[in-house]
C-alpha cells in the first residue's frame, strides 16, 4: 500500500475542499478568447434567404490546448429572425443553427473543419486560417422567402458559440464550474430590409 | 399538541422531499457522468436538484440541531438520549464515510493517473513519427515527380497542355494533375477518373507557399481515414502573363492510409484522454464529493429522524412516569407499535391501569376505614364506657373522653406518651395502671376485673376488661382496656335491695306491733289493779317497756317505710337560703347546745327542689351533727351554700359541717347505706334517706370525715335558676 506524503495529502485535502467550495461558488470565467460577429446580412436567393456573415473567432488557450490534444470542438452559428409586432412582444419567425466541427489531425498537423450542414471538410495548416475560413459564412440558406411578409418588420440576429453539448461529459462539468470552454459572441442584430 | 404534530409531519415531509431529491439527483448525476449525451441539458437541473436537496437537508439539520440544543438546555426528558443517539449515529456514519471518501479520492487520482504511461505515450509518439516519416518519403517522392512534370511542361503551350498532362500523369502515381492560371482558372487537368468533376482547386495556403518556395507538398486528411498528398509547383511564367500553378494529387494507398489513420486516431484518442485526465478527475471527485455530502446530510438527517423515532416513546414513557409520580393516573401512552418499545408502552399502560385501579380501591378502602374510624371515634367519644388503647410498651395509643373522666386524666394530646408517666401525680390513674401492670407481669393479656379506685371525692368501682389488639409482624398489637363505672349501678342495686328489705320489714313487722302494744296495755289495765304493789310495779314497768319498745319499733318501721317509699317529688322554685334559715330556726340555741352557723351564698340562689324533701335532708344532717356533737365542747354546726359556676352548668353546693369527733375512713365508704351508723342509737337510715332524696333531685352527696376533726356532708344540686341579689357571702349564727 502506498502512503502519500503529508504534503501531498495536504494538497489533496485542499483540492477536495476547493472542489466542495466551487460547488456552491460562482463559476469563474476565463478572460481570453473572443467570438465576435462583425458582419451579417441576408439576401434573397432563388427560394430562400441566404445569410452572409463574418465572425471573428479566437479560442481560449484551454480550448486551443484541448484541440491540439485531439479534442473535437463544435462551433455553432446561431441565427434568429423575429417579427416586430405593434402593441405586443416580438415573435420569433425562425431559429436555425449550423455546426462546424474543428479538429486537429496529428499526422498531417492540419486543422480540419467539417461543415455539418453540407458535410464538406476542409483542412488548414494553421488554426488561424481554419478559424478565419470557419468564420466566413457564405450562402447559408436560413429562411424560405415566402415566410417573410413584405409589410412586416423583421429583426435578424447572428451569433457564434462553442457548442458545449458536443464536449465530453467531464469537460462539460469542468466548463460548468470553470468556464474553460465556454465562449459565445454577443448577438449581432440587424433589421431585415 | 397539534402544533407539535404539524411540525413533526412537516419535518418528515421535508425529509422525504430531500431524500427523493437527493437520491434522484445522485442517480441522474451518476448516469450523466458516464454519458455525455444530455449532460449540458440535464447537468444544471440535476445540480439544482442536488443543491435543493442538500439545502433542504441542511435546513432540516439546522432546525433539528437548534431544537435539540433547546431541549438539552431545558433538560427535557429524553434529550440527552437523543443527543447521544444523534452523535453516535453521526460519528458512525461520518467516520467510515470520511475514510471511504479520502481513499476514494486517492484511488481516483491514482487510478486515473495509472491509465497513462510515459512509455505508451512515447511509443505512440514514435509510431506517429514513424508514420509521418514514411509518408514524408512518399511526399518527397511525389514532389520529385511534380518537379519532373513541371520541367516537362516548360515551353508547352496551353493548347498542348492537356495531352502532355495526361502522358505525364500516366507516368506518375498522381491521381490528378491540373494546371491553374491565377490560382483558380483551370488550364488543363488530367485525372484517373473519367468524370466531369471540377478538379480540386489549389488552396490559399498552397498558393501562398508556392509564391514563397516555388514548390509545395502537403498531406491532407480526407474522410474515412483517407489521406491525400497535394503537391504543387509554380510553373515558370512568361512576362506579362498570370502565374501558372501545377497541382498533382497523390492519394495514399488504402493500406497505408488505413494504418496511418489508425495511428493518428490512436494517438489522438490517447492525447485526448491525457488531456481529459484532470477534467475526469475533477468530474469524478466532484460527483463523489456531492454523493458523499448528500449522503452525509441524509445520514445526519436520518440520525435525527431515527433518534426522534426511537426517543419519542422513551420521552413519552419518561413524561408518563413523571406524571404518574405526581399522581396523575390518567396518563396513557399512544400504543400501536409492534416492536419492543410498543411492548414497553403496552406494559406501561397496563401497569398504570392497574395502579389506578389499585389506588382507587385503596382510596375506597381508606375512605371506608376513615369512615369507620370516624364512626368509631364518635361512638367512643359518646360512650360512657372508658376505652384506652395502649402499645406494648405502655404508651398511650388512644383514649376516649369517658376514660379521661373516669380516670381523672386528660388523655387528649398525650398520645404516644407513657401512661406510667401520665400516672405520676394522678392517684386514680396510678391505681388503674398498677392493676394493669400486675396482670401484665403475670403474663395475662386478657383479663376482666372489678377495680376499686379510691379518690378524694370517694371511691369508684370500675369493671374493667383488657384484651390484646391484633398486630402484624412489623407492628405488634397493643392492648385495649375497656372499663365502666359501676359505682352508681352497684349503689342503685344496693339501694333497691335495701328498699325491698325495708318494705318487707315495714310490712312484716308493723302489722303485729299494734296488737302487741294493745295487748300490753290491756294486760296492764286488767291486771295492774289486781296485783300487789311489787308485782304491779313489775307489770307496770314491763308493759311500759313493751309499749315503749313497740313505739320505738314503730318509729323504726316508719323510718324504713319512708326509705322504701316510692319517690314522689314535687319540685318548686324557691330560695335555698331562706329554706335553710327556716330549718335552722327550728333549732333554738342553748348554752349547752352546739351553735348553728349559717354561711350562705350572697347570690340568693333559687333552685327547683321539693322543699319538704330537702327540709327532711337538712333535718337529718343537722340532727346527725347535733347527735355527734353531744359530748363535744364548743361544738358548732356550719350550714353553707355556694354557687359553683362550671363550664356547662350551674351547681349549688350545700354543706353541713361539724367539728365533732369524726369517724374512721373504713366507715366512710358505707355511710350512705342503710343500717350503717356510728352512733349508739338511731336507725342507720338517716344518711341513706339523705342520699336517696338527693339522688331523687338529680344531685350528689359526699361524706368526708376525719377522726378528731369533724365531719362534712356536701350536697351538690343542679341550680337551674340563679337570681343574683348581691355578691359575697352572708355569715349568720342561728
Amino acid at each position: 500500500m502506498t502512503f502519500l506524503s503529508h504534503r501531498r495529502l495536504l494538497h489533496r485535502a485542499w483540492v477536495c475542499a476547493l472542489m466542495l467550495l466551487t460547488m456552491v461558488g460562482l463559476p469563474v470565467w476565463a478572460d481570453d478568447g473572443l467570438f465576435e460577429v462583425t458582419r451579417g446580412s441576408l439576401r434573397v436567393g432563388d427560394t430562400q434567404y441566404l445569410l452572409d456573415g463574418q465572425v471573428d473567432l479566437l479560442l481560449k488557450s484551454e480550448a486551443t490546448e484541448a484541440l491540439e490534444s485531439g479534442l473535437m470542438l463544435s462551433i455553432q452559428m446561431q441565427f434568429e429572425i423575429t417579427r416586430q409586432r405593434r402593441f405586443w412582444t416580438d415573435i420569433q419567425v425562425a431559429s436555425i443553427s449550423r455546426d462546424f466541427e474543428l479538429q486537429f489531425n496529428a499526422l498531417s498537423q492540419r486543422y480540419l473543419v467539417t461543415d455539418n450542414l453540407t458535410g464538406e471538410q476542409q483542412s488548414y495548416a494553421t488554426l488561424f486560417s481554419a478559424l478565419r475560413n470557419l468564420g466566413r459564412i457564405r450562402d447559408w440558406p436560413v429562411l424560405a422567402v415566402d415566410v417573410i411578409n413584405a409589410d412586416a418588420n423583421y429583426d435578424c440576429a447572428l451569433r457564434a458559440v462553442i457548442n458545449q453539448d458536443r464536449l465530453p461529459g467531464p469537460l462539460q462539468m469542468l466548463t460548468f464550474w470553470r468556464g474553460d470552454f465556454s465562449l459565445d459572441s454577443d448577438w449581432y442584430r440587424w433589421a431585415l430590409e | 399538541m397539534g402544533t407539535r404534530i404539524i411540525r413533526r409531519r412537516t419535518s418528515n415531509l421535508l425529509l422525504l422531499v430531500a431524500l427523493v431529491l437527493a437520491v434522484t439527483g445522485l442517480i441522474l448525476l451518476g448516469q450523466i457522468t458516464s454519458s455525455a449525451a444530455d449532460f449540458g441539458r440535464l447537468y444544471q437541473v440535476i445540480l439544482l436538484v442536488n443543491t435543493v436537496g442538500a439545502a433542504v437537508l441542511l435546513i432540516l439539520i439546522g432546525v433539528n440541531l437548534v431544537r435539540l440544543f433547546r431541549e438539552y438546555s431545558a433538560n427535557e426528558p429524553g434529550s440527552r438520549l437523543k443527543a447521544r443517539m444523534v452523535g453516535a449515529i453521526t460519528v458512525l456514519v461520518v467516520a467510515p464515510m470520511a475514510v471511504v471518501y479520502f481513499y476514494s479520492v486517492q484511488f481516483l487520482n491514482e487510478g486515473v493517473d495509472s491509465w497513462f504511461d510515459v512509455q505508451v505515450e512515447q511509443g505512440l509518439d514514435d509510431a506517429l513519427k514513424l508514420s509521418r516519416a514514411a509518408i514524408d518519403l512518399r511526399m518527397r517522392d511525389n514532389l520529385k515527380q511534380v518537379r519532373k512534370v513541371s520541367d516537362a511542361l516548360l515551353g508547352v503551350s496551353d493548347e498542348d497542355m492537356f495531352s502532355y498532362l495526361s502522358a505525364l500523369r500516366a507516368d506518375s502515381d498522381a491521381s490528378e494533375i491540373s494546371v491553374f492560371a491565377g490560382g483558380s482558372r483551370i488550364i488543363a487537368t488530367s485525372s484517373t477518373t473519367f468524370t466531369a468533376e471540377i478538379p480540386m482547386l489549389p488552396s490559399e495556403e498552397m498558393l501562398y507557399r508556392l509564391r514563397r518556395d516555388q514548390y509545395y507538398v502537403g498531406l491532407e486528411p480526407l474522410a474515412d481515414n483517407a489521406y491525400l498528398v497535394r503537391a504543387g509547383a509554380l510553373l515558370p511564367g512568361r512576362s506579362g502573363r498570370e502565374i501558372r500553378v501545377l497541382q498533382a494529387l497523390f492519394p495514399l494507398s488504402q493500406r497505408m492510409g488505413s494504418l496511418a489513420g489508425s495511428v493518428q486516431q490512436t494517438v489522438s484518442r490517447y492525447s485526448e484522454l491525457s488531456f481529459m485526465r484532470e477534467p475526469i478527475k475533477f468530474s469524478y471527485i466532484l460527483t463523489l464529493s456531492l454523493v458523499v455530502l448528500v449522503s452525509l446530510l441524509l445520514a445526519v438527517s436520518g440520525a435525527f429522524y431515527f433518534a426522534r423515532r426511537m426517543t419519542a416513546p422513551v420521552q413519552g414513557l419518561i413524561a408518563g412516569t413523571q406524571a404518574v409520580a405526581k399522581g396523575n393516573f390518567d396518563t396513557r401512552l399512544p400504543a400501536g407499535r409492534q416492536d419492543e418499545i410498543g411492548f414497553l408502552v403496552d406494559s406501561f399502560n397496563d401497569m398504570i391501569e392497574r395502579l389506578d385501579s389499585a389506588r382507587s380501591e385503596a382510596r375506597h378502602s381508606e375512605q371506608q376505614v376513615e369512615n369507620e374510624r370516624a364512626n368509631l371515634e364518635v361512638i367512643l367519644a359518646n360512650l360512657s364506657t372508658g376505652v384506652i388503647a395502649l402499645e406494648r410498651n405502655m404508651t398511650l395509643r388512644t383514649a376516649n373522653a369517658s376514660a379521661s373522666l373516669l380516670l381523672h386524666e386528660e388523655f387528649r394530646g398525650h398520645e404516644g406518651q407513657s401512661v406510667l408517666r401520665l400516672a405520676e401525680g394522678n392517684e386514680v390513674l396510678q391505681q388503674f395502671v398498677t392493676v394493669f401492670q400486675q396482670h401484665l407481669e403475670k403474663g395475662k393479656t386478657e383479663w376482666r376485673e372489678q377495680i376499686n379506685l379510691r379518690a378524694d371525692s370517694g371511691s369508684r368501682i370500675l369493671v374493667s376488661a383488657c384484651t390484646e389488639l391484633p398486630g402484624s409482624f412489623r407492628s405488634p398489637g397493643g392492648f385495649v382496656i375497656v372499663f365502666d363505672d359501676v359505682t352508681e349501678l352497684l349503689q342503685a342495686q344496693r339501694d333497691a335491695a335495701w328498699g325491698e328489705v325495708a318494705r318487707r320489714l315495714a310490712h312484716e313487722i308493723k302489722n303485729p306491733l299494734t296488737p302487741i302494744q294493745l295487748s300490753a296495755e290491756r294486760i296492764r289495765h286488767r291486771y295492774l289493779d289486781t296485783m300487789d304493789a311489787e308485782s304491779a310495779q313489775l307489770l307496770d314497768r314491763a308493759t311500759a317497756t313493751i309499749v315503749q319498745q313497740v313505739e320505738a319499733m314503730r318509729d323504726m318501721v316508719n323510718a324504713f317505710s319512708e326509705y322504701a317509699r316510692a319517690p314522689q317529688i314535687n319540685l318548686t322554685e324557691l330560695n335555698i337560703n331562706q329554706l335553710i334559715s327556716q330549718v335552722a330556726d327550728l333549732y333554738p340555741t342553748q348554752s349547752n347546745q352546739p351553735r348553728l352557723i349559717l354561711e350562705l351564698d350572697g347570690q340568693q340562689p333559687i333552685i327547683s327542689i321539693d322543699a319538704v324533701r330537702i327540709r327532711q335532708v337538712l333535718h337529718n344532717l343537722i340532727r346527725n351533727s347535733l347527735e355527734a356533737l353531744e359530748e363535744t365542747p364548743d361544738a358548732e354546726v356550719c350550714l353553707s351554700t355556694r354557687l359553683i359556676h362550671s363550664a356547662d352548668a350551674q351547681l349549688l353546693e350545700i354543706a353541713v359541717q361539724d367539728n365533732g369527733p369524726g369517724c374512721a375512713d373504713a366507715d366512710q365508704e358505707k355511710v350512705f347505706e342503710p343500717y350503717v351508723t356510728t352512733k349508739s342509737k338511731g336507725t342507720g337510715l338517716g344518711l341513706a334517706i339523705v342520699k336517696k332524696l338527693v339522688d331523687e333531685h338529680g344531685g350528689d352527696v359526699s361524706f368526708e370525715s376525719k377522726l378528731g376533726e369533724g365531719t362534712r356532708v356536701t350536697i351538690v344540686l343542679p341550680a337551674a335558676v340563679v337570681q343574683g341579689q348581691g355578691a359575697g357571702s352572708k355569715r349568720k349564727s342561728a
